[in-house]
């Protein structure tokens, strides 16, 4: 037995040194490349990877594709449209044909002209939900080699901005059968591999219509722990990372120690009209009361909040939905909201019925006690932090706010069933239109997630997707502001911008608008020896 | 020994099944309508209704869930895990490229531990409350306290970003094992030093020892011959079952580091609600589970000759 046992013991032995050894081996293997450092390479880093090569548009996580496939317009930094690979464009009169003149000369990776059926041969191969637009094309028409029209069911206003997002892809991506094969955009970098789970690789386009990239490879490595991200740019493994796309987001508390490293830049910009809100129930009591949505909205102290837990990296919404400054022109300036005053709200309440009688510091009405329960999920760790202070500002005026920390699918979950009476709201801001925001969270309708059904609001986003003319949908975007304001769905809180944190050599960076605004200027961008 | 490995068999495929159900039905129970949140992981957010309903009826998310479940186990059955919701690419060959990464990690840890437990618990038991136990235990205590997420972080913060000495995460060479290997075997190796240790502590005490002692061995020899082997058959078993803890220890540990196992492939699947890569991913780690468990018990039988004729019966 003696010998089995010592036979079984030195087998061990020898399996788990074979084992370590050809592990180790196995690893030092493709580390080669490393060593040999070339100076125009860039290592960007990604929380998450990409779900395939596929050319589709709206995701964050598609981010890293851009710099292969462009879009017909694109967002600048300050969130106005620009012409990229058309050269410009003209609308009909009732706003439903859409006329894009195509830049000539223009290659695609493996030479394919691009032209307008290109153009037609992605938005029909990609249709929705993988492109917003194509919900309300009738048709794509190709008069000649380098004009596309866009023929329209109705007036659709956001199309330029949606076309931002929409990334042309060549027909020869795609085999005899239809099926996807390989990435061939027009783009500054061409996929040179893909490394599930790990990282993607791109390589210069020596033949970019812009002219060469300087940088002459570009990874993306996948780090999906933000604290781990932040870290690796410390010590300079990765050149850049940050911005929503791709989960890219670094965490609030690890900012002002990157602002203070000397060797890390930080380009920061409201690139993004993403707003973060509690909204109220408004179908069931005691929110249904529009005089108790308002008492809450006085008693938080939304800008001593959003100081206290984002520090600088957010802007307070003081002034509703769109009081940030990418959004700052549509404001409507006359109107005061509800500015932090816990005496009025106080009142409102007793007007509400709501009042203190057994002295307990909660306030009743007819038996029953003023409590409410706040439904969130930890999106971010500010998040909750957020919420507990509007529990202590809310306990203040005599209201009991019960937190219910949840997963973002049963948020949804109680959403549908109404099982909450203030629930955090974020989210949906692919580009720097906000009607997409109004529509998905106020269009009784079409809103996947409408959350106070208002027959004015209805019709009055339905005439901000089809009224065209800048000018003209400014007096809509004040007259939602207007009812926003009166009818108080909820309380606006805080924006907080893309931040894009960088090493101090990677020169000529731009932060873009959109949701892939991140790595938009990497054709121009080079590393400083 | 046959009909005993038989019955174990027999078990193993029972819990196998059995963790399958488990996971599909608790998968959908989840609150949360999945059709939504797949859309969501492919598309984004900004859907319609209508295209939330096209998912729900592709991906055949219209099904009661036994129906679904038994497609499910018929594909299984002809060796297909099915596909990624999100991706569409095969669950198989998704994990199967990612199982190597989690050996390697897995394996080195589960060395560091032995390396650094084996030797410690003996040393702790020989030197009974001397300053070297004392601190040994203190040391395991902490091992086994710390999060492996708190102790990860602290490892980058120290040895990458003040001491520059190894890379903060991702998959490579050598020097990209060390600081996971590190957290994930230190907790182990923890629990294993314990152990090591009491059960040391056991043999020293019995009769045979004392004999062998008095027939006038060294001290070296006492140990190493006597103590030592007999000492270990606790200690295997406890080896096998934390080949368990360290298929939940990737999961946490393969996300801080950016490793691109298994555990992460978990944690991606289950933010993006990829019902099937879910499922292949639990199946993946169960079948591993109750493997090793099934070879401790077996290697358990073979090193202590009791074990085996009681069970024989």
């Amino acid at each position: 037995m003696e010998k089995k046992l010592k036979n079984a013991l030195l087998g061990c032995i020898i399996v788990v040194g074979i084992l370590g050894g050809g592990m180790m081996a196995g690893c030092i293997a493709p580390q080669e490349e490393a060593s040999n450092e070339s100076p125009q390479e860039m290592v960007i880093g990604i929380g998450e990877d990409i779900k395939g090569l596929e050319p589709v548009c709206g995701c964050p996580w598609g981010a890293p594709l851009r710099p292969i496939y462009e879009t017909l317009v694109v967002e600048d930094a300050d969130l106005k449209i620009q012409p990229l690979l058309a050269e410009s464009w003209e609308v009909s009169e009732d706003g439903k044909v859409w006329t894009f003149h195509l830049r000539t000369g223009i290659k695609f990776h493996d030479d394919t002209p691009f032209d307008a059926s290109a153009v037609k041969f992605s938005f029909e191969y990609n249709p929705a939900p993988y492109r917003a637009l194509t919900r309300y094309t009738e048709s794509i028409e190709t008069p000649d080699e380098y004009t596309v029209k866009f023929v329209l069911n109705e007036p659709y206003a956001p199309l330029l901005r949606d076309l931002s997002m929409d990334p042309i892809m060549s027909p020869t991506c795609v085999d005899e059968m239809g099926e996807f094969v390989k990435p061939i955009g027009t783009g500054p970098f061409k996929l040179d591999e893909w490394v599930k789970g790990q990282k993607i690789v791109l390589v210069q386009n020596e033949k970019y219509w812009r002219g060469a990239p300087k940088l002459e490879v570009v990874t993306f490595k996948i780090i999906p722990d933000a604290s781990a991200r932040a870290m690796a740019l410390e010590t300079g493994e990765i050149d850049l990372t940050g911005h929503r796309a791709g989960r890219g987001v670094l965490y609030v508390s690890d900012i002002p120690r990157l602002r203070e490293e000397p060797e890390i830049k930080i380009v920061e910009g409201y690139t993004q009209p993403c707003v973060n809100w509690i909204q109220f129930n408004t179908e069931k009591e005691p929110f249904r009361d529009l005089k108790v949505r308002q008492a809450v909205y006085y008693a938080l102290d939304t800008q001593k909040m959003v100081a206290s837990i984002m520090g600088e990296t957010a802007a307070p919404l003081l002034k509703g939905p769109l009081s940030i400054p990418s959004t700052e022109h549509l404001l409507n300036q006359n109107l005061t909201w509800y500015p932090y005053n816990p005496e009025i709200a106080k009142e409102l309440l007793t007007e509400a019925g709501w009042e203190d009688t057994d002295g307990d510091g909660i306030r009743d009405r007819n038996g029953e006690q003023l409590k409410v329960t706040f439904v969130l999920s930890a999106f971010s760790p500010e998040l909750p932090k957020i919420a507990e202070i509007a529990q202590a500002q809310l306990k203040e005026i005599g209201m009991d706010v019960k937190l219910q920390m949840v997963e973002y699918g049963a948020q949804q979950m109680l959403f549908e069933k109404g099982q909450y009476d203030m629930m955090m709201q974020m989210g949906v801001c692919g580009h720097g239109d906000p009607s997409l925001w109004f529509n998905y969270f106020f269009h009784s309708k079409r809103g996947v997630r409408c959350a106070f059904k208002d027959n004015q609001l209805t019709t009055l986003i339905d005439r901000l997707y089809t009224t065209v003319d800048p000018k003209d949908s400014l007096e809509v975007f004040y007259e939602i502001q207007e009812i926003m304001e009166e009818s108080a769905p909820g309380t606006f809180l805080y924006t907080d911008p893309n931040i894009v944190a960088m090493n101090k050599r990677v020169k000529d960076y731009e932060l873009q608008g959109g949701i892939h605004g991140a790595y938009l200027s990497l054709w121009k961008v080079y590393i400083e020896e | 020994m046959l009909k005993y490995l038989l019955r174990r068999f027999l078990l193993v495929f029972v819990v196998v099944l059995g963790v399958t159900v488990v996971t599909f039905s608790v998968m959908h129970f989840t609150p949360g309508d999945p059709a939504e949140m797949i859309a969501i992981g492919r598309y984004g957010e900004d859907l319609t209704q209508k295209e939330i309903e096209w998912v729900r009826t592709t991906e055949g998310l219209d099904a009661p869930i036994y129906v679904q479940y038994g497609i499910w186990l018929n594909h299984l059955l002809h060796g297909d895990l099915g596909n990624s919701l999100i991706t569409g690419d095969p669950v198989l060959s998704e994990i199967l490229t990612r199982v190597p990464a989690t050996m390697e990690l897995a394996i080195l840890s589960m060395i560091l531990s032995l390396l650094i437990a084996i030797p410690i618990g003996i040393i702790a038991a020989i030197k009974q409350y001397s300053i070297i136990d004392n601190f040994s235990m203190i040391g395991a205590l902490v091992g086994v306290s710390m999060p492996n997420f708190w102790l990860g972080l602290l490892l980058i913060l120290f040895f990458s970003v003040y001491l520059g000495w190894l890379p903060v995460c991702g998959y490579g060479g050598f020097e990209h094992i060390i600081l996971p290997a590190i957290t994930l075997g230190t907790g182990m190796a923890a629990i294993t030093t314990r152990l090591t240790r009491s059960s040391m502590l056991e043999v020293l005490s019995q009769d045979y020892i004392r004999t062998a002692r008095a027939k006038g061995l060294s001290e070296k020899l006492v140990i190493s011959r006597h103590a030592l082997k007999n000492a270990f058959i606790p200690v295997i078993t406890v080896i096998g079952l934390q080949f368990g803890y360290l298929l939940e220890g990737v999961v946490i540990v393969e996300t801080i580091f950016a490793w691109p196992g298994v555990g992460r492939l978990l944690v991606d699947s289950i933010f993006a609600r990829d019902f099937f890569m879910i499922q292949g991913c639990v199946l993946f780690i169960v079948i591993i589970f109750a493997f090793t468990n099934l070879l401790v018990d077996i290697s358990y039988a073979y090193l202590d000759p009791r074990i085996r004729y009681q069970r024989r019966d």
